[in-house]
């Protein structure tokens, strides 16, 4: 009998997407490309990542974290959704990207 | 005196932690030797500032027998290097005065009287070989200052009988939090108990250990303590038309017992409690840190326990969600080989239940 195990995170890379759907798709995309060395992790939809984002930093085997990714429906207004996440990561103290797809150089984290 | 942050210094797999915004209840979890029993600990000796010999108490609840006199406290001292003092410091959330318990040990300078091959001395006296080290206790608040020493001395109890003994000086600090500490496998004698209950019994407030009695065993009517051999023994009316001795109900009901009496002695001061959930039900978990809540309040005492068990923080978090201002959960996690205290305000604590993370 299988028993249950909460979440861990074990790798350096973390994935965040919205919900389980998103998730499969990662995970099979992964997979398929060979991808190894991400958690895909879900935060349960857009009103809960700033809690989500919160909540990381205070979790086993953050330390070991270089890298978050954060997938987010942009719905009609990538702007805002774009802000909004950066609002979020700022708020749990993380980098933020300055910019639509421009990546931002991690800092230490914890 | 309930203190809202507690720093530590040198003090067992501690160089330095910090723990900030501690409230009435605090629960402490994290993984095997990240230093949980030790926090318990340094918060043991920090309510014990005048009393030397708690180092002795701490090490027989850890079944250390003391070989090596000379050693005995460098087990305290981070990396056994008793070079550097330990330093405990709180600040209390009645004023916010800074308490700093600075524990150290010193080389005595009193004269060691070597023993003869036939167990006396020189002067007719009694023969003392003393430890060369004695542990040195300072503790300041904003104005005052009371220094506490503590030292073991072996004398000849006959010929060639030693009897080790720790003597102390000790200066006794007026208000002083009085803490207790629950290991484990805490099972109190039962005079012990009895004698606790009488105390409760005396404030009319005996309702309320038979209460949280209750949520075990609901047939649970009242308390009576009878002697039995000249020994009071707490015995359980369960309705059954005889009495039934405490002893013969579970373990998790007795250390449920143990623990609410417990908060008499600790009264106004600290109640630590290593694990817990021990010996308790996880169905009940929730009714029990409502009734640690209700004691603690009642008494006025701060708690602070362990636990391993995701079970026992979730009840907690489902227990205090009416007197949340009242609870704290702290992790204590190991980063770049040192412990660290992440503390979880309430919202980042659902969070993390709601998304099953691991968080014990």
């Amino acid at each position: 009998m299988s028993r249950h195990q909460p979440i861990r995170i074990a790798e350096t890379v973390l994935l965040l997407v919205e919900g389980k759907d998103d998730e499969g798709f990662l995970r099979c995309l992964c997979e398929h490309i060979g991808l190894n060395g991400v958690d895909i992790l879900i935060y349960e939809g857009k009103t809960h990542l700033r809690s989500y984002l919160e909540v990381l930093p205070l979790l086993p085997g953050y330390e070991r974290v270089e890298r978050i990714g954060i997938i987010r429906d942009a719905d009609e207004d990538a702007t805002g959704a774009f802000m909004s996440v950066r609002s979020s990561l700022i708020n749990a103290g993380l980098t933020a990207p300055l910019q639509l797809n421009r990546t931002t150089a991690a800092q230490q984290h914890c | 005196m309930k203190i809202i942050d507690f720093e530590i210094k040198n003090f067992r797999t501690f160089k330095r932690i910090r723990l900030d915004g501690l409230r009435s209840v605090n629960l402490v979890a994290g993984q095997n030797n990240v230093g949980k029993t030790a926090l318990l600990e340094a918060l043991w000796q920090f309510s014990g500032a005048d009393q030397p010999d708690v180092g002795l108490r701490i090490d027989q609840f850890r079944g250390i027998q003391w070989i090596d006199m000379d050693h005995v406290f460098r087990d305290m001292f981070h990396g056994h290097d008793a070079s550097q003092p330990i330093e405990l410091r709180a600040t209390s959330g009645h004023d916010s005065t800074q308490y700093v318990l600075r524990i150290e040990t010193l080389v005595r300078e009193t004269v060691r009287t070597p023993v003869g091959g036939n167990g006396s001395a020189g002067g007719g006296l009694p023969p003392i070989v003393d430890s060369p080290h004695e542990i040195v206790l300072t503790y300041t608040d904003s104005s005052d200052r009371y220094v506490s020493r503590g030292w073991f001395v072996s004398r000849m109890a006959g010929p060639g009988v030693v009897q080790n003994d720790f003597e102390t000086s000790r200066e006794r600090v007026p208000g002083r939090p009085s803490g207790v500490y629950f290991s484990p496998s805490h099972r109190s004698a039962p005079p012990e108990d009895a004698d606790k209950l009488g105390r409760v019994q005396v404030k009319g407030i005996e309702t309320m250990v038979v209460d949280a009695l209750r949520s075990f065993e609901p047939r649970l009517t009242r308390l009576v303590t009878v002697s039995i051999n000249g020994l009071p023994v707490i015995h359980a009316d369960l309705g059954l038309g005889r009495l039934m001795p405490m002893g013969l109900l579970g373990d998790g009901m007795n250390r449920v017992l143990s623990l609410t009496l417990a908060f008499e002695t600790a009264s106004g001061g600290m109640l630590l409690i290593d694990e817990i959930e021990n010996g308790i039900h996880h169905s009940k978990l929730k009714d029990f840190w409502r009734a640690i809540s209700d004691f603690s309040e009642r008494f006025n005492v701060q708690v602070f326990a362990t636990t391993h068990s995701a079970e026992c923080v979730r009840a907690a978090h489902d227990a205090f969600e009416a007197d949340r201002h009242n609870f704290r959960f702290i992790r204590l996690d190991r980063v770049n080989g040192k412990t660290v205290a992440k503390s979880f305000e309430r919202n980042t604590l659902s969070t993390a239940i709601e998304a099953d993370f691991e968080i014990r």
